[in-house]
């Protein structure tokens, strides 16, 4: 049976993939960074609009870069301890929707999270059939659902570097680990705000076989082959800065570079040049109640 | 008996004229008040508890020549002093965390005869969290 498929669909549903599985570790600790926090607790809630140009991994090869405009809608709220962010770019820190947290312990320096996210977005990799009972109908080639992982967060706030430590698992599907180390730090020139951001994250070979690979019966129904992913390290690179344009307007720009790992890339759902990194540049300006 | 009243109507015309005179003199002369601004008046920071940047302009007059000093009353420091002077512009950078209270005040008796604030403001509000204790909820 010899089948297509809807490289658009796959390309997009890819993209984020790969994009929101690295990112979203470095979350936490880009915010912090961005807004020049130690150890605080803010509660807002911020619209905007923003400029990027990604280029990285996809499974189109026409479609291996995204420039256009997205909408940024994040938030943190705070209280007795327990808290909700979302700080999102389109493709920049993470595409996490929703971090749900409990403060355990801190002091000076050291502050211990219990957190809960969704780190893996679903996906739906969707072909037409050209052959069997399904001849020319759009069918599923891989389904996989979005995962919600339960895990600890340490950070330490030393002068003007933070550093981010992170372990979780899957309690809604998979029940795969990652794990994630970050180092980063701000500066304040006059009122311009920079950050630089270093991190890896593993994913063992549960979490990455799930979302990278290719079981016997899907291999069956597309033109993939059958694959299995085994546990892998992803880095990945940030420097931005932040500007308050006044008490209600935000500036921020961002350039972020992620490696990921062979692991995850030799996956038969990938375009073999879509090589091994990506790159995003975003702009944007944020309205904050 | 006319030519009186003609004298009367000449003199309280003359008489209104040197006091409009005056009156329109006084309004281009030096404030009978002092005057004391700074452009911008506000700074933003990002956050709250961050040093906020700006370079500022204060502009003063005043309308007796004397010998005032601009004071910064929040760090209790002199900036600048003016001698026999009417009117005065000072430019420095401004960095704070908080805002600061500026006043034009007179050298000798200390007098303050006018003042003014740039305001420190800024995007997140931070919260510092309860520091060295574990949460039981």
């Amino acid at each position: 049976m010899n089948l297509s498929i809807n490289k658009l669909s796959a390309a997009i549903a890819t993209l984020l993939t790969l994009t929101f599985a690295t990112a979203s570790q470095a979350q936490s600790i880009s915010q912090a960074l961005r807004g020049n926090s130690q150890n605080t607790t803010e509660n807002y809630f911020e619209i905007g609009l923003g400029y990027t140009n990604h280029e990285g991994p996809s499974t189109n090869p026409r479609k291996l870069d995204w420039t256009g405009s997205y909408s940024i809608f994040n938030w943190s709220y705070n209280y007795k301890g327990f808290f909700l962010e979302r700080f999102a770019d389109k493709f920049t820190e993470s595409t996490d929707p929703f971090v749900i947290g409990y403060n355990a312990y801190t002091n000076d320096n050291w502050s211990f999270d219990i957190i809960g996210s969704s780190k893996n977005p679903g996906l739906k990799l969707i072909g037409v059939a050209m052959g069997g009972e399904n001849n020319g109908q759009e069918i599923d080639f891989v389904t996989r659902d979005s995962d919600f992982m339960i895990g600890g967060r340490l950070s330490g706030y030393f002068g003007n570097n933070i550093l981010q430590f992170s372990v979780s698992q899957d309690i809604r599907r998979h029940h795969g680990r990652m794990a994630s180390a970050l180092v980063g730090r701000n500066w304040q020139l006059r009122n311009w705000n920079f950050h630089g951001l270093l991190g890896v994250q593993y994913s063992d070979s549960t979490t990455n076989d799930y979302y990278k690979g290719v079981r016997q019966e899907e291999a069956d129904r597309s033109s993939f082959t059958a694959y299995q992913a085994g546990a892998g390290f992803n880095y990945n690179a940030e420097v931005g800065v932040t500007y308050p344009i006044n008490e209600d307007w935000v500036y921020r720009a961002t350039a972020t570079v992620v490696s990921y790992s062979d692991e995850q890339l030799n996956s038969p759902m990938y375009h073999s040049t879509s090589g091994s990194t990506s790159t995003t540049f975003s702009t944007s300006i944020s309205y904050v109640f | 008996m006319m030519m009186l009243n003609a004298i009367k109507t000449i003199k309280t015309s003359v008489s209104f004229a040197f006091l409009a005179m005056f009156t329109t003199i006084n309004v281009h002369s030096a404030p009978v008040s002092a005057l004391l601004s700074v452009t911008p008046e506000q700074c933003v920071a990002l956050r709250k508890g961050q040093t906020c940047y700006l370079e500022v302009t204060f502009d003063w007059q005043y309308a007796k020549a004397a010998n005032y000093c601009l004071v910064n009353t929040t760090r209790n420091k002199v900036l600048k002093c003016w001698n026999t002077a009417t009117k005065g512009q000072y430019s420095f950078d401004f960095q704070s965390t908080k805002s600061n209270d500026f006043v034009l005040r007179h050298q000798d008796s200390g007098k303050i005869l006018a003042q003014t604030q740039v305001v420190v403001a800024w995007v997140y509000k931070s919260n510092t969290r309860s520091k060295s204790r574990w949460r039981l909820f």
